[in-house]
């Protein structure tokens, strides 16, 4: 008879609301998110110089087409996604997303076509100034790099 | 009464601005104790001079990621608390990264952008709905069986399940007219 491999299954633990002397939600009032968004408003950093660097590697790992280089734009993009989504920078995050979207799917040894990552970064760099998200310049770039993403996409076979 | 004020929560991200979002958003909430760390071996590090209760880690760190540091926590012979809650934070939400996140034993996860609602609720669920923590050759981590089970089509291999299943079998079946 084949032998089962055992399972231990050890009870939820409400340990922690033990220690907070009752249940999470009932604590985090809405004037506790408040509180917390509150405080996010207030700590907001500048994030362009880490931007500007993941950008800056970004381009140079592209210029460089060395193996392995697609896993570093694709981790960079989606760093700056996460950073300009949380920190309120839609357009330089709708930029970051198309780098994403660009590279989803794609393997560790692929090469992006130049042109079409380099209109996406130098969308991503002018999405950096601080009048991005008011400047319908920018929309219409981001919008170009979209229409340019989904373009190579179909020609790459991937759409 | 303690409240949030008695917690202690970990944050591990190699990214010092992410960091500093999500450790302000902690704080404001009124978190007692926030303690940070920049990758991995760090994170252990800080954990070996005072268990957090609640891990809030990066997907993506080097030279550690999370998935590693997750399974170091829930495998390691000298893991300092295998079942501490760990909620994960990324910005890759494709299908596969869920998965693997999952399967390397976090509670939650949260996608990047964070806000402090969808950050809060992910605490919220570690502190209010625990789940089972289930060891297994393979796996060690909160049960990744969730809701009701009732779509569940993978082996039933779980003594519980045998044992259901063979309280159904002898239960009398309804005569129908």
């Amino acid at each position: 008879m084949k032998a089962e491999a055992q399972v231990d299954i050890i009870a939820p633990s409400f340990r922690l609301q033990r220690k907070m002397g009752g249940p999470a939600s009932r604590m985090l009032t809405p004037e506790a998110y408040r509180k917390a968004n509150a405080a996010l408003e207030a700590v907001i950093p500048p994030v362009d110089v880490e931007v500007k660097r993941l950008l800056d590697e970004l381009q140079q790992v592209l210029m460089a087409r060395a193996p392995g280089g697609r896993d570093i734009m694709w981790n960079n993009a989606h760093e700056i996604r996460g950073l300009a989504g949380t920190v309120r920078k839609t357009c330089l995050g709708q930029a970051a997303n198309l780098i994403c979207h660009y590279l989803n799917d794609t393997d560790s040894d692929f090469q992006p076509d130049l042109g079409v990552m380099q209109t996406i970064v130098v969308v991503a760099f002018q999405a950096l100034r601080d009048d991005a998200d008011t400047d319908p310049m920018i929309q219409v770039l981001v919008q170009d790099g979209a229409r340019a993403v989904i373009a190579q996409r179909h020609r790459e076979g991937r759409d | 009464m303690p409240g949030l004020n008695s917690l202690h929560v970990l944050v591990v991200d190699d990214n010092p601005h992410m960091r500093s979002i999500v450790v302000a958003i902690l704080r404001g909430v009124g978190i007692g104790i926030v303690k940070e760390a920049s990758d991995g071996a760090d994170a252990m590090e800080v954990m070996r001079a005072g268990v957090p209760d609640i891990v809030i880690v990066d997907l993506n760190m080097f030279p550690i990621d999370g998935l590693e540091f997750t399974q170091m926590i829930r495998t390691a012979v000298d893991s300092p608390f295998p079942f501490v809650p760990i909620i994960m934070m990324t910005g890759h939400t494709e299908r596969t990264k869920v998965m693997a996140a999952r399967d390397s034993g976090v509670n939650e996860l949260v996608a990047k952008p964070i806000s402090a609602k969808t950050l809060l609720d992910r605490i919220v669920a570690v502190i209010d709905r625990p789940r089972a923590f289930v060891k297994t050759g393979s796996y060690t981590g909160p049960c990744r069986r969730r809701g009701s089970g009732k779509d569940y089509i993978g082996a039933m291999r779980r003594k519980s399940d045998k044992e259901a299943k063979a309280e159904q079998s002898s239960q009398p079946k309804e005569e129908t007219a």
